[in-house]
């Protein structure tokens, strides 16, 4: 298994009340295939993916990384999500100043970041678009260029947040067959409230007030 | 190609934003430096002025030699000084002179500049000691002849075979008339050469009939030499002493209360200028707050991130400060050719130590302000609020 979580809980203050996002959470995902956990919103979702990537401290329970607890320290978390993993956010956060190309650049981690990034460009179709800014992007290149950058490190694990929500359904589709063939190459962890988006996935969860379970 | 996250990305891509600061420190660079640079043209023209008394020390009655009355009064006591003035050890030489003043325009008004009448013998101990030289003509040879310094004729806009003193202009401060005969330089070519060289026909070596004694002290003697006129200036009352320590305690204390408004006026142009930038930083920080966000949430460590930005502020602050002192120096350059050195005035220039250091506060403030800024905003961010899109 690439990753493994036991009880994994996230409880945080929400005012004078506490809120509990994700609720003991057990879940295992091998090394690679299209997994995709349906909910609708403030189901917790989102904050399961910020879990699993290190990106927010769980309050509660263990992620097992690669066979090891994934580390408290936040710098090593930060080195291990840069090194090995990948993140596609709902909202794109292209960095407006820099051209396509370098945005997918900036995923980057090792010298052949250049050579990765050209290929990356010709598979996602965005040929000729490399120097193009963000704001001069439809929709659809700007969330190809957010998945070029998530792969632009080679990673082994990446995670989609709602990679269809501002797209239209024939774009989507296309976003999806992309992710779902990178799926074959690293694990793709997507987090969706769109079934249609799953029909082909190796595994569904299905998320409900920060409970998870798998439903395929 | 450079690294999508270098410094050197971000300048050429967001120029909009980067010459914006560059120009604000560029022109206060120039703002600031231009009330220190005046005053290091003013500093410069009287210690040039003064130059000679490195080399000599000068003694002087306090009542005219002309008013035979006040004379008569005081022989007694002006022939004891005199006397003991012959005594002292610590002089090497003593060369006496008569001295007149004529008046150059200045950056504060019109200020008297010396012209020193000497006779043929001293004349060589004289210019050698303080290290001048003729530039053009010759050093006069009768009464009625005249050398003047280069920048003097200059600023009086006059040329050697030119005739200068009151008899021929009402307004002109020079007694008599005098053919000018040569222009004088300092062999340190630096120094604005503000002294006239006279002739001095009488003979005779007396304090009451010269209208200075010039001294010299001997090597290693000059503070002796300045503590025995002191002493001589208390026990008589009717000599008057200017030494090295003298001089330059007196332009101390005219230069301080002027050093004073300028460091007041340095603190409040700093503290706008600094304010503005740092305002202007938190904005474009604000701006940005999603590109840091982003970099945080992909795995690019805090330290990177704030290493980074804070590199990019204190290039910017560094380039517009050096860009500053080049525009200043430019823009002085155009001032001096127009303006001052046609009148022999000592230039305006920023690469002076003072006017130099009058520069630094800027860069200085405007990078810990911005710096402490944006690193006070990094240290505080929350990536997963801003990737969430939350207030």
């Amino acid at each position: 298994m690439l990753i493994e979580t036991k009880d994994l809980t996230l409880e945080y203050l929400n005012g004078k009340s506490g809120v509990i996002a994700v609720n003991k959470v057990n879940m295992k995902l091998p090394e690679t295939g299209f997994y995709g956990i349906l909910g609708p919103s403030g189901s917790g979702k989102t904050s399961l993916l910020y879990l699993l990537s290190g990106i927010r401290v769980p309050s509660g329970g263990e992620i097992i990384y690669g066979g090891q607890k994934l580390p408290n320290s936040a710098d090593e978390r930060s080195r291990l999500r840069k090194r090995e993993m990948g993140f596609v956010f709902q909202y794109h956060f292209l960095i407006n100043y820099l051209s396509s190309f370098q945005n997918i650049m900036v995923g980057a981690v090792d010298s052949e970041g250049e050579e990765k990034t050209k290929r990356l460009i010709s598979e996602l179709g965005l040929d000729g678009l490399e120097q193009r800014p963000p704001y001069k992007l439809s929709g659809g290149q700007r969330q190809r260029v957010a998945i070029g950058r998530a792969f632009a490190n080679n990673p082994k694990i990446v995670f989609v947040d709602e990679p269809t929500a501002s797209l239209d359904h024939k774009t989507g589709r296309k976003v999806v067959n992309l992710l779902r063939n990178y799926s074959k190459e690293a694990c793709v962890v997507t987090v969706t409230h769109d079934k249609s988006i799953l029909e082909e996935a190796d595994g569904v969860f299905k998320m409900w007030d920060g409970e998870l379970e798998r439903i395929s | 190609m450079f690294s999508p996250l270098s410094i050197l990305t971000y300048f050429f891509k967001n120029k909009r934003k980067v010459i914006p600061i560059l120009a604000i420190i560029t022109l206060s660079i120039l703002g600031i430096s231009v009330t220190a640079a005046i005053n290091g043209s003013m500093w410069r023209e009287i210690t040039d002025r003064v130059w000679f008394y490195e080399k000599y020390y000068d003694v002087y009655l306090t009542f005219s030699s002309e008013s035979e009355g006040s004379l008569e009064e005081y022989q007694e006591e002006v022939e004891q000084v005199d006397k003991e003035i012959k005594e002292l050890d610590a002089v090497d030489h003593i060369i006496v002179a008569d001295v007149q003043a004529t008046d150059l325009m200045t950056l504060f008004g019109n200020e008297g500049a010396r012209v020193i009448f000497v006779g043929e013998d001293d004349r060589e101990k004289f210019v050698n000691e303080i290290g001048i030289e003729l530039d053009e003509g010759r050093y006069p040879e009768s009464a009625d002849e005249i050398a003047l310094g280069r920048e003097m004729l200059m600023n009086k806009d006059l040329k050697v075979g030119d005739s200068i003193g009151s008899k021929i202009d009402d307004e002109e401060s020079l007694s008599g008339e005098y053919k000018i005969v040569g222009a004088l330089t300092y062999s340190d070519s630096k120094k604005s050469m503000k002294l006239g060289i006279g002739y001095r026909e009488n003979k005779s070596d007396d304090l009451s009939s010269a209208g200075l004694f010039l001294l010299n002290p001997k090597d290693g003697k000059a503070e002796e030499l300045a503590s025995a006129l002191s002493r001589l200036e208390d026990k008589y009352g009717v000599i008057r002493v200017n030494t090295k320590e003298s001089v330059d305690k007196m332009i101390d204390e005219e230069f301080s209360a002027v050093s004073k408004v300028l460091w007041a006026i340095n603190v409040v142009v700093t503290l706008t200028i600094t304010s503005s930038i740092a305002l202007l930083n938190v904005i474009f920080f604000m701006q940005r707050a999603n590109e840091f966000g982003l970099l945080a949430s992909l795995g690019y460590s805090r330290k990177f991130i704030v290493g980074r930005t804070l590199l990019e502020s204190l290039i910017s602050i560094i380039l517009g400060w050096g860009l500053g002192i080049i525009f200043s120096e430019v823009v002085y350059g155009i001032l001096n050719s127009w303006i001052f050195t046609p009148r022999g005035i000592q230039g305006l220039t920023v690469l002076e130590s003072q006017t130099f250091l009058f520069t630094i506060p800027v860069p200085l403030a405007v990078a810990i302000f911005s710096c402490g800024t944006v690193f006070w905003k990094l240290m505080r961010m929350d990536p997963v609020s801003i990737i969430e899109k939350r207030d």
